[in-house]
């Protein structure tokens, strides 16, 4: 530990005669950049702490990126759904409109269809006409 | 390992909102308004002049297609098609894809049978309006009966694809009706 202390000392004291006789130019060279260094330090920090939403668009931006393939495939899959969707009514449209047709004009009314009451009527019909 | 989360998420996500995109997503299908129907198409579509802008793109595309049947019918055809147009409109989309269910199995049946269909309809019109009550009272509390039972019933296969327990949503909700 003495040992290190004792290095360190001789260090310090080296540097500082350096400094002595150092050019003036390149000492306030290193004392610009040193300032600079700090300036940037000091608005990496204060931009992190105050732009969070900036933050969050710059890592939204790096997720899209990173998994644009993944993102292309989700939107044909979307766009595909859709397209099925959109092509399944559309033939539904044509059945129902040929078989409603065919329904509204015939004999016997879409009552007839319905009505839970002639339907029970028709099963003990049937069921009498078996007996 | 992340990329593989996120995919895993998105993919959970998409599976999620699936139903809710075909529904809401798709736009809606674009279809003339009253206004601007032909002349012809009013006079045959005029039972449902008060509900057509009410309606969606492809019920809309549907009466347009009935529409377009309707020439090649017979006189009293015609007729009956336009008398019972409104009453078919008003039909909850349950009825309508009973009723078409029902037609369909129907046109399958001999023409004997088809018939003594008819017969049975207009003796079931003379009945009494109590008689009738009566069977539709009795036809419910069967309906009802059937349901608790196999409500009761341990969910087996032929209990989920049977008709009394499969849930009455219709194809039509999200269809043409």
């Amino acid at each position: 530990m003495n040992d290190d202390t004792e290095i360190g000392y001789k260090v310090r004291q080296t540097l500082n005669q350096g400094l002595d006789t150092i050019d003036n130019n390149v000492s306030r060279r290193l004392d610009l950049n040193r300032q600079a260094a700090l300036e940037n330090q000091r608005m990496s920090a204060g931009w992190l702490r105050l732009t969070g939403i900036g933050h969050v668009a710059e890592l939204a931006e790096f997720v899209v990126f990173s998994n644009a393939r993944t993102l292309l495939a989700v939107m044909a899959l979307s766009i595909g759904a859709a397209g099925t969707y959109y092509w399944k009514a559309l033939e539904q449209t044509q059945e129902f409109a040929e078989i409603d047709s065919a329904l509204l004009a015939d004999e016997l009314p879409p009552s007839a269809y319905i009505d839970r009451g002639f339907n029970a009527w028709l099963e003990r019909a049937s069921d009498s006409s078996l007996q | 390992m992340a990329r593989a989360r996120f995919r895993l998420i998105l993919a959970v996500a998409l599976w999620l909102v699936a139903p809710l995109g075909q529904a809401g997503i798709t736009p809606p299908l674009a279809q003339p308004s009253w206004s601007q129907l032909s002349k012809e198409q009013k006079q045959i579509l005029a039972p449902l002049a008060n509900e057509w802008d009410k309606m969606d793109g492809f019920r809309r595309k549907k009466w347009l297609g009935i529409s377009k049947r309707y020439g090649s019918m017979k006189s009293d055809e015609k007729a009956r098609m336009q008398r019972r147009m409104t009453d078919w409109a008003k039909l909850s989309p349950d009825d309508r894809k009973r009723a078409r269910d029902k037609y369909k199995s129907l046109q399958k049946a001999s023409p004997e049978t088809k018939d003594a269909v008819r017969k049975k309809w207009q003796e079931y019109n003379a009945l009494p309006e109590s008689e009738k009550k009566r069977l539709k009272a009795e036809a419910a509390l069967k309906k009802a009966s059937l349901a608790s039972k196999s409500k009761k019933s341990a969910p087996t296969t032929s209990a989920i694809i049977g008709k009394h327990s499969t849930p009455s949503v219709s194809t039509e909700q999200t269809a043409p009706q």
